[in-house]
């Protein structure tokens, strides 16, 4: 009984993060800085649990442009046209 | 034409307005018998859900343009059952990531949203190749 409690609160955990996520990325909080977001939706663990943690010295705009270059790249080397 | 305008045409031209025929069964035949267009529908549908079981009456997009561009739109009723959209840009470009909303100036993407989009990005790539490129 405690383990189902315990994967649901989880769940609603990862639920929130990736919804306020939506909304951030959406632009419907203003600056988008860390001041203008509900911290308590954000939790470190939700977070850590659907996004593997980077080094320090990563450049998150170079891996970015890295994957979109990829996507964009699979996407045409696959289709037809 | 405004900007708004200009990314609700670019979403519905790339996307149409009603892609549920995916939804079944996303790759039903071999990749090279799809069109661009129409697997970057499919990318859109995963990119949809990355966020979540969206509310009612609320639809969302988000996909990878092309190799320098992102897009968010969101589409809901407001109070009045008035139709509202939203559309962003993400544009990379001399080392950052640039964001053009409606009626806005590009501006730089820094600090959380930097990291709330790299992780959407990396969430959207390793979901598109699992379930839609090895698929074949």
């Amino acid at each position: 009984m405690s383990v189902e409690t315990n994967y649901g609160s989880k769940e609603k955990s990862v639920d929130a993060a990736r919804e306020n996520l939506a909304r951030v990325l959406m632009g419907g909080v203003d600056s988008l800085t860390q001041s203008s977001l509900d911290k308590s939706e954000v939790t470190e663990p939700a977070l850590h649990s659907v996004v593997p943690e980077v080094d320090s010295g990563y450049n998150m705009t170079d891996e970015i442009a890295r994957v979109s270059e990829y996507v964009y790249n699979l996407r045409r080397n696959s289709s037809s046209s | 034409m405004n900007n708004n305008n200009f990314f609700s045409k670019i979403t519905s031209f790339v996307l149409g307005q009603n892609n549920s025929k995916y939804s079944q069964k996303r790759i039903s035949r071999p990749l090279n018998k799809y069109s661009q267009r129409e697997l970057l529908r499919i990318e859109s549908e995963i990119g949809a859900e990355i966020f979540g079981v969206l509310p009612k009456g609320r639809r969302r997009e988000f996909f990878c343009l092309d190799n320098k561009t992102w897009i968010w739109h969101e589409e809901w009723l407001d109070e009045k059952s008035k139709l509202q959209h939203i559309t962003t840009k993400y544009v990379v470009r001399d080392n950052k990531i640039l964001k053009s909303r409606p009626g806005v100036h590009y501006t730089e993407v820094t600090g959380e949203e930097l990291k709330n989009l790299h992780d959407a990005v990396k969430i959207y790539h390793e979901r598109v190749v699992r379930d839609i490129y090895s698929a074949d």
